[in-house]
């Protein structure tokens, strides 16, 4: 996975581009099981697994595990600290691309 | 601005593109949303039992023993059954994204429709060209698998069930095609109808509608 140099502001729980993955999938979806974000993102239930962990640890996501009949499924949903956190590092790369611009939550 | 920060701002663009990427590809669940599909399953059931009534056979063939008007009559019931499916469909592919705060005409949804618009094209043109000469027999397993092709293709763009969905309706056609055409009109009933309720069904118990 590719990662983009740092700059200031710019969150680094988020910013590995498997963790972006995630997190904006789960931004648009709210909530989704890890095979399908697994099928989405295109990796392999260790890489995921990893990104996720990071992510849980930073209380970014919230991982839970039931039982669907005999099987286990494990979904991830976004935690609001998430949310927020996104939201801001899409702020932080708008005003890179336009300086001008004030972040959201000033407007 | 100097050349890293440049740099960063080309980078960030790139980013910001990958996000909108990723987000509609989590949202784009598909094209067919799972009440437009059971809605869509009823009509084609409900222009099967008419058709049926009316023809009195399960062999579309025996379209081309009606009286013309009657045909006619027909024609107008399955066209109407596809354009209302389509514009149910449409409409409730808009509310779900404007539900979501999303573009309902977002790339996906432009992939998605161009291509499936050769398949339903094809399938109109050879509708009209096939009943013109009669052949009213080969009509079912074109339909479907024109649309199974369509739903096929654009699936390449959608989560992998529609594709599944596709593969069911190429298979039916050829069935139908060689060796079910004697009970051609109950295969509509089983594709255009029952595959796309239980479809419907799946996709919102999978993903929600």
């Amino acid at each position: 996975m590719t990662q983009l140099p740092s700059p200031e502001g710019l969150d680094k729980a988020i910013h590995e581009r498997a963790r972006l993955g995630i997190v904006a999938s789960l931004a648009a979806r709210g909530k989704m099981s890890f095979n399908e974000l697994k099928d989405a993102l295109g990796m392999t239930d260790g890489n995921l697994s990893v990104h996720a962990r990071v992510l849980e640890e930073a209380k970014y996501i919230r991982i839970e595990k039931t039982f669907v009949g005999r099987k286990p499924r494990t979904t991830l949903s976004l935690t609001a600290k998430g949310r927020k956190s996104f939201r801001n590092y899409v702020d932080t790369l708008e005003r890179i691309v336009a300086p001008g611009k004030r972040k959201t939550n000033e407007e | 601005m100097n050349a890293e920060a440049e740099l960063n701002a080309k980078e960030a663009t790139e980013h910001l593109a990958a996000i909108r990427r990723i987000m509609e590809s989590a949202t784009q669940l598909t094209v067919l949303p799972g009440k437009a599909a059971i809605i869509g399953g009823l009509l084609a059931l409900n222009a099967c039992a008419v058709t049926r009534g009316i023809v009195g056979s399960w062999d579309f063939s025996a379209m081309s023993a009606l009286h013309a008007s009657i045909r006619m009559n027909l024609i107008v019931l399955w066209s109407a059954t596809a354009a209302v499916g389509i514009a149910v469909d449409v409409a409730l592919t808009v509310l779900a994204a404007r539900k979501r705060g999303a573009s309902p005409w977002s790339r996906l949804s432009q992939l998605a429709a161009y291509a499936m618009a050769p398949g339903i094209a094809a399938g109109t043109v050879l509708t009209l060209a096939l009943g013109q000469t009669g052949h009213w027999g080969l009509v079912p397993a074109l339909w479907m698998m024109l649309y199974g092709g369509a739903v096929w293709t654009a699936s390449v763009f959608s989560v992998r069930a529609p594709g599944v969905l596709g593969a069911v309706f190429f298979a039916a056609g050829v069935a139908t095609a060689f060796w079910l055409s004697s009970v051609s009109l109950l295969m509509v009933a089983a594709t255009f109808g029952l595959a796309h309720i239980v479809f419907g069904v799946y996709l919102i118990a999978k993903f929600g509608d």
